[in-house]
């Protein structure tokens, strides 16, 4: 039966990228990706990419096409919020096995820093707010998820400093991964003394805003090297708005994963690699705890007791995931993708996770924990 | 007295909602509106200090709740004082930041 390979994975530095555009972030990351797989532009026949706040568009997919000078027989947008990173890689790995495309390139590329003012940012992302219930109201990206936290902490009996051993991972990770938008090491105390943006999120609960871009080749063949295979894919939509979503907060992240790992013929105790969308503290525990990773309320402590270290049992997103390698939009999800085909497939250099893995889960969540897509993969050499 | 809190009810199925829609999301039934009692219990809250723009700026901080109202929806809603997750509130429709915003205190 056909299969999908991720040929390379690749981001470029995130951070503050003057002079830098959807287009030519974009671009930059599918050159890397191009120059990694050791493939032409004549070689890539599909093409699926992500949206950019900061260059709307009808139709981005073929004006990148024809901006980086590809003409591929297959090509459109996705748009899933942070979804939208595996919601590519999905859709690309049908057309692979379809047999409507070799190569497929999923590219995403965003200058949400320098592209827009800080307000015009916060204005955009509440937006994912409803237009009449909440938006209005004077909510904000990170008081939906705030909310969640709030009950979060309720439900579980987890704490603040719990919360804040996720982030103060991350930021160790990003301290040793080139390119990181913040790299300068923290404490639990100083995350507890950050900025209160809204409770319990603190500003070090939350990822920054970045520019940069990330790219993907997935391909029928896998490829001279080891390479990963996609053995299992899957979503699930529980709601939009967070005023409409469950009481179970990451119910779809339940359901996405058990019917990824179950396509997979895997179970989340398989999984030797991790790779979750972080865009706050409490979005990574609600993740890692419906995934089956930790136990509920659990997330933090896992973290503190070294689980998920480079030398641990199970090294969660070794870049420093959204909250410090950086979070761009779409690509910045990519981020999570990039670094566990660097890890699998041992081109992770002097950050080489100490284990050797044979499967990785990646997960991805768009709006407020809205919209879930759940990737398992198998390493093959 | 009325919170001024407007509501749909499926004429067909009975379910109840608050954003409005055109027709029922459980059986595509013509909707009625009501207005709700303004009980309520608090499911979570959260206080703001990073608002989004000028005129919420000039509010800061201010606590938002969600709040599940007697008659079955949740909303999303301003919140007077803190209170406990699972508290009874009281809530009504008020004029803040310029708009009709719903305004929940603790009973
Ligand atoms: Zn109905």
């Amino acid at each position: 039966m056909s299969a999908s390979f991720v040929r390379a994975a690749c981001v470029t530095p995130f951070g503050r990228i003057e002079g830098s555009s959807a287009l030519s972030l974009m671009g930059d990351a599918a050159q890397a990706a191009l120059d990694a797989a050791g493939m032409e532009r004549s070689d890539i026949d599909g093409l699926i990419c992500g949206y950019a706040t900061t260059h709307p568009h009808l139709m981005l997919s073929t004006v990148f096409a024809e901006d980086f000078g590809i003409r591929p027989a297959y090509a459109h947008a996705v748009q899933l919020g942070g979804g939208t990173g595996a919601a590519m890689l999905m859709v690309a790995d049908m057309a692979i096995r379809s047999g409507e495309a070799r190569n497929v390139l999923v590219v995403a590329g965003e200058n949400r820093l320098t592209g827009m003012s800080r307000d015009a940012a916060v204005q955009t992302l509440a937006q994912v707010g409803h237009p009449v219930g909440e938006a209005p109201l004077g909510a904000t990206i990170p008081a939906y998820y705030a909310l969640g936290a709030a009950r979060y902490l309720h439900e579980t009996g987890a704490t603040e400093a719990d919360l804040a051993e996720l982030a103060v991972l991350m930021r160790r990770h990003a301290s040793q991964t080139p390119g990181a938008h913040l790299a300068d090491p923290f404490s639990v105390a100083d995350v507890l003394a950050s900025k209160p943006i809204a409770t319990p999120l603190k500003l070090m609960d939350c990822c920054p805003i970045s520019d940069g871009g990330g790219a993907v080749i997935l391909s029928a063949e896998p490829g001279p090297g080891a390479s990963l295979k996609l053995i299992g894919a899957a979503q699930a939509h529980t709601h939009q708005h967070l005023s409409e979503a469950p009481d179970d907060l990451a119910l779809g992240a339940r359901i996405s994963s058990a019917k990824a790992l179950e396509r997979a013929g895997r179970t989340i105790g398989d999984m030797g690699y991790l790779a979750v969308y972080d865009s706050f503290t409490v979005t990574l525990a609600l993740l890692l705890e419906a995934l089956g990773v930790s136990a509920p309320g659990k997330a933090g402590q896992d973290a503190a007791g070294g689980r998920f270290a480079r030398s641990g049992a199970l090294p969660l997103n070794t870049h420093g995931g959204l909250l410090s390698y950086g979070h761009c939009g779409v690509a910045g999800a990519m981020a999570h993708m990039a670094e566990a085909w660097a890890q699998m497939t041992g081109r992770a250099g002097a950050r080489a996770i100490a284990s050797e893995p044979a499967h990785a889960i990646y997960h991805g969540d768009g709006g407020v924990l809205s919209s879930h897509v759940t990737l398992v993969m198998e390493r093959v050499s | 007295m009325s919170s001024g809190i407007e509501l749909q009810r499926c004429r067909a199925c009975a379910k109840t909602w608050a954003f409005p829609r055109r027709r029922c999301p459980s059986c595509g039934g013509e909707p009625e509106a009501f207005r709700a009692s303004g009980r309520a219990t608090l499911f979570s809250a959260t206080v703001v200090t990073r608002a989004p723009d000028e005129t919420f700026r000039a509010l800061v901080p201010y606590r938002i709740a969600l709040a599940d109202l007697e008659e079955g929806p949740r909303i999303m809603a301003h919140l007077s004082d803190e209170a406990e997750i699972g508290s009874p509130l009281r809530g009504r429709m008020e004029r803040i930041a310029g708009r009709q915003i719903p305004l929940f205190r603790p009973a």
